[in-house]
């Protein structure tokens, strides 16, 4: 009953702002068990940091719940690297890092969609695949998408910030 | 005494005779060098005792002339030569420090930014300079930060630039102080875009003018640039030089490309680009200085054509020099002062005027040196300068030519702001020459033997 009230809840949250459900968990985490209270006096909204949207709190409950046993992991966005300090070893470590994390996002992608795919093959009309499950990783899929464009940009604007230093333009 | 048995007569004979020879040699090849200029680089090779003879450079303290007007050099960011050994400098007046450019504004007599193109004799006489105002004035583009200029067989003038932000207020005017103090700094961020993020890039196109400063026609058009792969426009480009067998265009493109580009020089119609390596040019982002780099590093900064139909392309923060034939086919590279961080090594190439141009010198703006190579086998064999303010040191040693006498000219960006000669001395045996140490003002090769690649 309980499950039944969080996938309601989760599908119209989803349904009435799917701008929301992004910033939410714009920061992909490991599956997470539900929790009584996951974001509990926290308010709910992102913070922005020239431009970007981070925001590390936990997916809520009803996001953990909506997807369990999908059994696939988020990677972790690797940190950033500030390039006009970082080391020339250090910027080819973080590029490196990005390289493994976008593959990383890739087969996550992979993994919920094959998921989805397998639910949806064993779907009938007494047991369909629940709307709020797929909107949910459909959601998924799209914030490590985003993710990954994120730390490819990060990373070259931290090339960049690196090879400044050596760019020889006026008023240097 | 030793005895005669030691060494075969005959031995003994030829080891006199060769070195009478080669004493009298030497002297002849040293005599002619002094008066006869580049041809005595053919055939200086081979002396006696293995040492080399190389060409010596001394500089010329007063070269140029006082400029007129209270004028003063900022940054000197391209240099040419014409058929008539005149020489040709454009530098970028808005780099002039407020308390350079009092005159602009009327507070002392000293000083104002000469106009931002110059022409010099031999001699070092003013001969001709015109700029930014005349051309604006009609409407036309004029960079942001010029970079590199180019007078062809035919005298017309070329001219790149690199910047990646838009025209300021006119050079040492009050407003171009008025900024607050954020500003210059937002402004050194705009125009320090490495390449790889397509965004507005300001000097896209190259100017091309008569000698007396009248605008013929560009190509590119000022923030049109789309990247490495445009064949529209260009992006930052720092040098251009004319290949004479073909009557093309070759730019070093550049600060915001990541390519060797090539144009018709009549038409200016784009013919072909290629990247490090002779492969389609990529933007992604890559750090510096990496000789292996599998992509030109911004700036690419030299596109430097030889006799023998090859273009010395000069990946200046990846510390190495590309060599292709004209249509881009990948020859070879070599690497120099491999551990240079900043800049880099490796900013412009030029020639010996000799037809087989047997040495190549190699102007380095971060360890402030001219290294003079072979062309034939690409060693080192010897350098000259150091850094420093005195006549025949540097400071960002950036632009270098030779002229038909064999003499070298350099200009210095940054706060180096000045152009230097470098006469021609005559071939010399390599080792009398490290013996000297200095020459002029230059060090030559301090701290050790010579080394090669």
């Amino acid at each position: 009953m309980v499950r039944r009230i969080a996938i309601g809840a989760g599908l119209v949250l989803a349904l009435a702002a799917p701008g929301v459900l992004l910033v939410a968990t714009a920061m992909p985490q490991p599956v997470v068990k539900a929790s009584a209270s996951p974001a509990a006096g926290k308010p709910f909204a992102a913070i922005c940091k020239t431009g970007e949207v981070v925001d590390s709190r936990p997916d809520p409950a009803w996001v953990g719940q909506s997807f369990a046993r999908d059994n696939c992991e988020a990677p972790q966005m690797p940190a950033p690297v500030d390039g006009l300090v970082a080391s020339r070893e250090q910027i080819v470590a973080g590029m490196a890092a990005t390289k493994r994390y976008a593959a990383a996002s890739d087969a996550y992608q992979r993994c919920i969609r094959d998921f989805v795919t397998a639910r949806q093959s064993r779907a009938d009309a007494a047991r369909p695949v629940a709307l709020a499950l797929v909107t949910i990783e459909t959601h998924r899929i799209l914030v490590s998408e985003t993710n990954k464009k994120k730390a490819k940009a990060r990373m070259d604007a931290s090339i960049m910030a690196f090879n400044e230093y050596g760019s020889g333009c006026p008023d240097q | 005494m030793r005895p005669v048995t030691a060494l075969p007569t005959g031995g003994m004979v030829m080891t006199r005779f060769s070195r009478k020879f080669l004493l009298a040699a030497g002297a002849a090849v040293l005599a002619a060098g002094l008066g006869a200029g580049p041809s005595t680089f053919q055939g200086a090779y081979a002396q006696g005792d293995g040492d080399i003879m190389v060409p010596k450079f001394e500089v010329a303290p007063f070269w140029p002339k006082p400029l007129p007007n209270n004028w003063r050099l900022a940054m000197v960011i391209g240099l040419s030569m014409d058929a008539k050994d005149n020489v040709w400098i454009v530098h970028r007046p808005q780099t002039l420090e407020q308390k350079e450019s009092y005159a602009t504004r009327g507070e002392a007599d000293c000083c104002t930014a000469a106009p931002d193109v110059l022409e010099f004799d031999p001699a070092g006489n003013l001969l001709r300079h015109w700029g930014r105002d005349e051309v604006r004035g009609n409407g036309h583009d004029w960079p942001s930060s010029n970079h590199g200029i180019t007078v062809d067989k035919d005298e017309n003038v070329w001219l790149g630039g690199n910047g990646a932000y838009q025209p300021g207020p006119a050079p040492g005017s009050a407003a171009q102080f008025a900024a607050a103090p954020g500003a210059a700094t937002q402004q050194q961020m705009i125009s320090r875009e490495g390449g790889g993020e397509i965004g507005i890039y300001h000097d896209s196109f190259i100017l091309k003018f008569t000698a007396d400063g009248k605008y013929l026609g560009q190509i590119g058009k000022a923030n049109a640039s789309k990247g490495s792969l445009d064949t529209d426009n260009v992006r930052g480009v720092a040098q251009i030089r004319v290949i004479p067998q073909t009557n093309e265009l070759v730019l070093a493109d550049g600060y915001g490309n990541k390519r060797v580009s090539i144009w018709d020089a009549a038409t200016m119609k784009f013919k072909r680009m290629w990247g490090a390596y002779g492969k389609k040019p990529n933007d992604d982002p890559i750090p510096h200085y990496d000789v292996n780099s599998p992509q030109f590093g911004n700036p690419v900064h030299c596109a430097q054509p030889s006799n023998d139909g090859l273009i010395y392309v000069c990946d200046r923060t990846n510390n190495r020099i590309q060599i292709f034939k004209i249509d881009g086919t990948y020859v070879k590279q070599i690497t120099m002062e491999e551990k240079t961080k900043g800049d880099g090594a490796l900013w412009e190439i030029a020639f010996s005027r000799d037809p087989a141009q047997k040495f190549m010198y190699v102007s380095d703006g971060a360890n402030e040196k001219i290294h003079v190579l072979d062309r034939a086998t690409l060693k080192e064999l010897y350098w000259f300068g150091g850094g420093g303010r005195l006549p025949g040191q540097f400071y960002a040693v950036h632009s270098i030519v030779t002229d038909t006498k064999g003499n070298i000219y350099t200009t210095e960006t940054y706060r180096g702001q000045r152009v230097q000669k470098f006469v021609y001395k005559g071939m010399v045996p390599l080792s009398s020459l490290i013996k000297q140490h200095v020459i002029g003002g230059s060090v030559i090769n301090a701290g050790g033997p010579v080394t090669t690649q």
